[in-house]
């Protein structure tokens, strides 16, 4: 079963305008559950966690590329997050500051990773063997088998862009997520996010047009 | 911006329709790819479901040890330590106040003595004439050892350690020993005058050099005087200490 990224926005959350719902959404606040899980709340912080999980889990997910590594990226994310609560300044959203503790795991893990990951590519590269298996976007083979060659193309360039360019890639054009977040997610400024996000996709684009010239 | 900056903003920030008619052929067909990126990036955006519980989380925050915190001064810890350490070393290495052993290696008188032993001139040679000769016009050594024992010298700490008096208190031993070291009875033979004008020079010039001690260091004990007198049967010289408690003859 795959999450969609729509079904996590509404965790994320859009204002609520009704004003009777105004002392339920305060109390519920992220604020609100850290200061109770600061305060011995166990239970407050299991919220938390069921609330942004998945936040947590497709990020790392698309750092490491693997479920079993996401997952236990994503448990550690948290326990990092609970171990280190007396350190969070309310100035930034809980899920940024989530977000750069799952940076910098994901980070550290896959530079330990590196001969790992060569044995990733290979199996991604096996998947992509079975893909013509998968149902297409369209009715048409070939341009279905044209888009999966793109996509795979594409997983494989991210795979193997530096972990600072692949994380950018992730938070703006997977997760979708404002410059002013990735700003104070990656702790630089919005002009930086931008130049970031700009090299990212710079370095994109060359490894995916060299993999699709060498296919053909 | 560059051009392709340009064609990269505009299909993955949107804008890309308005661009595309002031794009050339290339340019078009690049910006058609940077669209494909742009939707196989969305398509990634689907993961596997997340099978994380609530019960996988609390066992591991439960069963982590809490992380220590370090305190944030820790840093300063390791030049005080640093400092603490090279403090003790300099305190150990410093020596300690010896009234009975030698410590006149400043002594002017002292450097003909630290002549080593295999540097002494054999007999007969012209060589041994001219350490006569020097001799003859310092006091004996063992009056060097003399006034060691008797002038207690303020000697800065640093350097203390690093001239320590062994080679002149050896020396002295070296200088006891009447095999070793004949020149010195030789010049005690030689004149008995000149040793007890030596004798009384040599107190002149401790009496000169003996410099005001700092605050809180040990006085020294009673001059000893030595006095070198001949034996009347076989000639020879010898020196007795006086006046101190402990009566020690040298040569002879």
């Amino acid at each position: 079963m795959m999450v969609a990224r729509s079904a996590l926005r509404l965790n994320l959350g859009m204002p609520v305008k009704s004003a009777s719902m105004d002392t339920r959404i305060e109390r519920d606040s992220d604020e609100a559950l850290v200061a109770s899980a600061r305060n011995g709340d166990f239970a407050a912080f299991e919220t938390l966690f069921e609330r942004h999980r998945n936040l947590v889990y497709r990020f790392v997910y698309q750092m490491s590329n693997r479920r079993d590594d996401a997952e236990d990226l994503t448990q550690e994310v948290f326990v990092r997050a609970y171990q280190n609560l007396h350190r969070y300044r309310d100035e930034a959203k809980f899920t940024t500051w989530l977000l750069r503790i799952a940076t910098n795991l994901a980070t550290d893990r896959a530079r330990m990773a590196n001969r790992r990951q060569a044995l990733e590519n290979q199996e991604s590269g096996a998947q992509g063997a079975l893909a013509w298996m998968t149902v297409g976007a369209t009715e048409d083979p070939v341009e279905n088998l044209e888009h999966d060659r793109r996509i795979e193309a594409v997983k494989r360039a991210l795979s193997a862009l530096p972990d600072h360019h692949r994380n950018v890639i992730v938070l703006r054009d997977i997760e979708e997520m404002d410059y002013k977040d990735i700003a104070v997610t990656l702790n630089c400024t919005v002009g930086g996010a931008k130049l970031r996000v700009l090299r990212a996709r710079r370095a994109l684009r060359d490894r995916v047009t060299a993999l699709l010239a060498d296919e053909v | 911006m560059k051009r392709r900056d340009e064609i990269i903003h505009a299909a993955f920030e949107g804008g890309a329709e308005s661009l595309r008619p002031r794009l050339d052929r290339a340019g078009k067909k690049e910006l058609d790819g940077l669209i494909d990126i742009k939707s196989a990036l969305k398509s990634l955006a689907d993961v596997p479901e997340c099978q994380l519980s609530n019960e996988h989380l609390r066992n591991a925050v439960l069963n982590r040890p809490s992380v220590p915190t370090r305190p944030r001064t820790y840093w300063l810890a390791t030049p005080l330590v640093m400092a603490a350490g090279l403090a003790a070393v300099f305190f150990l290495s410093r020596p300690q106040p010896a009234t009975n052993s030698p410590v006149a290696e400043r002594s002017g008188t002292s450097v003909p003595a630290t002549l080593p032993i295999e540097s002494v001139p054999q007999k007969g040679s012209a060589e041994e004439h001219v350490a006569v000769k020097v001799r003859d016009n310092v006091p004996a050594p063992s009056v060097v050892a003399a006034q060691a024992a008797s002038t207690t010298r303020p000697v800065r700490r640093h350097h203390a350690a690093s001239k320590a008096p062994k080679i002149d208190s050896g020396l002295v031993v070296r200088l006891a020993d009447s095999n070793t070291f004949d020149g010195a009875h030789e010049a005690a033979n030689r004149s008995t005058a000149s040793d007890v004008a030596a004798t009384e020079s040599y107190k002149d010039v401790a009496a000169s050099e003996s410099l005001p001690t700092a605050g809180g260091a040990v006085e020294s004990a009673p001059e000893p005087v030595v006095v070198i007198t001949r034996d009347t049967g076989n000639g020879a010289s010898e020196a007795q200490e006086v006046k101190a408690p402990s009566n020690v003859v040298f040569g002879g």
